[in-house]
């Protein structure tokens, strides 16, 4: 019996491999499948209300070199682009948002619902690619945002990140509490191993602190029935 | 803290099933059952997750909808049968500006 005719395996595990067990290797095609399957079914309001709170606790400024980190349907990059220019225009003197993520359909979902929101094509830049390594210079952004994403990325991100930003830059980032983070089926597997969920707002803190930024604060937010994280770090 | 990625669970949230009502009536409609137990909910997470009951009707085309986001888990068994209960004849569509035909 073969991983596709075999239930009790994963896609991308080996026939010869221990339940559980897969190439780390297959790991971005893997993300991109999932990703691609699930964007005509995705729950943006769900994740437009996580991009709101997450934005609205970073607090301004929201001007500058920002990125939305595997960024999906863009909801992060979508709601600064219209913080920055309600009426729809690109804002004076901003570069463009950089909205990277692994998978095709997911960009292209972004794409067309910033073009319906109305929002200047030119206000956000859409990449498909790998988040991490972000393909910016060093010290080079202003504000990192990442909603409902590092989960699944792991710490390699934050460290990342830190390389990314400028001195007084900021990561604005959300993370689903462990005590309710039951994810099912290729999720499951896909979730970072290296990057432990947090109980509390105060343990959110401590992997942004661990990465080396300078200071981190962090709420709870409810959004739908769910309590997620809410983290600010400081460069 | 917890490592989430520490053990992999075979769990699945939901499961979806064709009853006789499903080939009696149009539009077919699927039965969605939530698996949740006291076993590995919380008292207060399970009473939640139960709060519009532990079944609703979806449209097919729901079935992928809330499998999908219950995978990823970005909502709760809840949030679909909360939304089945607020159309008129308790199916689940999809949740407001997102109408699932």
């Amino acid at each position: 019996m073969d991983r596709m005719t075999d239930p009790s395996r994963h896609p991308g595990e080996a026939a010869g491999d221990p339940p559980g067990a897969r190439d780390r290797e297959d790991e971005p095609v893997l993300m991109t499948r999932a990703f691609d399957e699930l964007a005509p079914n995705y729950d943006h309001a769900h994740h437009d209300a996580v991009a709101a709170a997450l934005i609205e606790f970073a607090g301004p400024p929201y001007a500058g070199a920002a990125v939305d980190v595997a960024c999906g349907s863009g909801a992060a990059a979508s709601a600064l682009a219209r913080l920055r220019a309600p009426a729809g225009n690109r804002s004076a003197g901003d570069p463009p948002i950089l909205a990277v993520d692994l998978s095709p359909a997911m960009v292209s979902a972004g794409r067309m619902r910033a073009a319906a929101a109305g929002i200047d094509a030119a206000a956000i830049d859409w990449q498909v690619g790998a988040a991490v390594p972000l393909p910016v210079p060093d010290s080079s952004i202003d504000l990192i945002l990442c909603a409902s994403s590092l989960h699944f990325l792991g710490s390699t991100a934050l460290g990342d990140w830190r390389r990314a930003l400028r001195p007084g830059g900021r990561a604005a980032f959300s993370l689903p509490l462990a005590t309710t983070f039951r994810p099912s089926g290729t999720f499951a597997e896909l979730v970072a191993t290296d990057l432990p969920l947090p109980a509390d707002a105060a343990s959110a803190r401590i992997p942004a602190l661990d990465a080396g930024f300078s200071a981190a604060r962090a709420t709870l937010a409810t959004v739908g029935s769910r309590q997620i994280v809410l983290i600010v770090a400081d460069r | 803290m917890t490592r989430p990625g520490g053990e992999v669970k075979r769990y699945c949230p939901v499961v979806f099933i064709a009853d006789a009502l499903t080939f009696e009536t149009t539009p077919h409609t699927l039965l969605a059952v939530t698996t949740g137990t006291l076993e590995e909910l919380s008292d207060e997470e399970y009473e939640a997750s139960i709060e519009f009951g532990r079944e609703f009707r979806t449209v097919p085309v729901g079935v992928h909808w809330i499998h999908a986001n219950l995978s990823i888990s970005n909502m709760d068994f809840q949030d679909s049968s909360e939304a089945a209960s607020g159309q008129p004849d308790g199916v689940f569509r999809g949740f407001d500006g997102e109408v699932l035909t």
